[in-house]
């Protein structure tokens, strides 16, 4: 693939037959290996196609169909048939049939049941699953998933307030669990989640935007921490959470386009980590949806809290609960 | 107990010898400190000032040591006004730091803050050295 030949222009086209043709490689031995993704896979696929206004590109009901396939018995989802249960395709569940307005399809008091269960009633935090792995991701995921469904009841949102505190750092940034170093994905988390519960004021705007806005290198890529590459998928993480923090013109938009467009395939679409990498649907959905956020033309608004189409997020009648 | 503490500062700085751009190795050595259930003395933290300082002179574009010593000073009755001579260093010599500039705005406003605003001027002045020469993708 030429490097030399600047891309100027979002191929959306070629991104939406991209997206089409995922679930058509089963020869490709990929294809398998990615089985504990599957259902990752089909939400950033499916919310790359809606913010590409190309959301029928993939059937509605057979996406709703392999969704509830993978309800287990006490609520939770897994990544695809006969995977074991987990809260990040809990919410890759829902969030998927939030956007095909489908959640009737399955059991809403179970994945209640099963997320509320999921949290430490001494420490407020989440675990991942019945083995019990603590991660603030897990925080993002349940309380964005109860606060889809309007059942933010169903836990204790102080504690979880509290945990997500105790992972706070000296540099303004949040990580995995207390102490740990902070990561442009675990901020995007943690902002996330206090933006869902209202408490944003609980952030030094200041010092952590200062922070994000770091990770924008001089090729106009973002990283996650000092010292590391640059990658698209940080285009998000980055982004979303200054977003919310209202700092977003604190990034050189242009700069950042230009890396996303550079990291496309002009012959055969999708998104690389950075430009002349193989692509992938994961990459694909966070350029696009950085994108959106940097106001690209073409492109549905995306809310930087949900990680949603903005229209769906409205659909359900969630509040804007950020800074714009 | 198992003393299970007791190494991993040195462990830390081992990792510091090595790369002293290793961001996580400088999260590690707050946590160490920190999350210590022997809480660090003020000396003990104005040695962690002079550790970073010394770090700092290494590699002065790295910006690790100096979001850690602003975490130190944050937690200690040191003022940020300990770095002043080392900002200066960086900020008029061939070797220009984007972080000492910056730094050094910090410093400003934290003079104006106590009411001594003659350095309000010289704090504009240093933003825009930063956005126009040293820093450019951050304006």
């Amino acid at each position: 693939m030429s490097s030399t030949e600047k891309s100027q222009e979002l191929f959306s086209e070629l991104h939406v037959a991209y997206i089409k043709n995922l679930d058509t490689k089963r020869d490709d031995l990929e294809y398998w290996l990615t089985e504990h993704l599957r259902l990752s896979g089909v939400y950033w696929g499916l919310t790359a196609l809606d913010l590409l206004n190309n959301i029928n590109a993939l059937d509605r009901e057979e996406v709703v169909k392999y969704v509830v396939s993978c309800q287990h018995e006490n609520g939770g989802f897994g990544a695809h048939l006969r995977h074991d249960p987990h809260i990040l395709y809990t919410l890759y569940a829902v969030q998927i049939l939030v956007i095909e307005d489908a959640i009737d399809a399955v059991n809403v008091e179970k994945i209640v049941e099963y997320v509320s269960l999921l949290q430490d009633p001494t420490t407020g935090a989440f675990a991942g699953d019945e083995w019990g792995e603590i991660d603030t991701r897990f925080s993002y995921s349940a309380l964005s998933c109860l606060s889809l469904l309007k059942r933010l009841d169903a836990v204790d949102v102080d504690k979880a307030i509290d945990f997500i505190m105790k992972c706070k750092n000296f540099d303004g940034g949040f990580g995995s669990t207390p102490g740990a170093e902070s990561h442009a994905g675990q901020i995007f988390c943690c902002v996330g989640a206090l933006a869902i519960v209202n408490s944003l004021h609980l952030v030094d705007a200041d010092l952590l935007g200062w922070w994000l806005c770091e990770r924008q290198l001089k090729n106009g890529g973002l990283n996650g921490r000092p010292e590391k590459l640059e990658d698209v998928c940080y285009s998000w993480w980055v982004l979303s959470a200054l977003s919310i923090l209202g700092r977003l013109h604190w990034i050189n938009k242009d700069r950042l386009i230009d890396f996303v467009l550079d990291a496309q395939d002009p012959e055969s679409g999708g998104i690389a980590d950075r430009p002349g990498d193989m692509v992938d649907v994961f990459h694909t959905l966070f350029g696009i949806a950085g994108l959106s956020l940097l106001g690209y033309p073409g492109l549905k608004p995306v809310d930087p809290v949900y990680c949603l189409p903005k229209h769906v997020v409205q659909r359900i009648g969630l509040a804007e609960r950020y800074h714009v | 107990t198992f003393n299970l503490w007791d190494n991993e500062l040195s462990f830390v700085e081992d990792l510091l010898e090595k790369d002293v751009r290793n961001n996580s190795a400088w999260n590690q050595r707050y946590f160490a400190i920190f999350y210590n259930p022997t809480k660090p003395s003020e000396e003990f933290l104005k040695k962690e000032v002079e550790y970073g300082i010394s770090k700092i002179k290494l590699a002065p574009n790295n910006i690790s040591p100096w979001n850690y010593i602003k975490g130190i000073i944050a937690k200690s009755n040191i003022e940020i006004t300990v770095l002043e001579e080392l900002c200066k260093t960086y900020s008029q010599s061939d070797t220009i730091s984007p972080h000492a500039l910056g730094c050094l705005v910090d410093i400003y406003e934290d003079h104006v803050k106590r009411g001594l605003t003659d350095k309000k001027e010289l704090g504009i002045k240093t933003c825009i050295l930063l956005a126009e020469k040293h820093d450019t993708i951050r304006k």
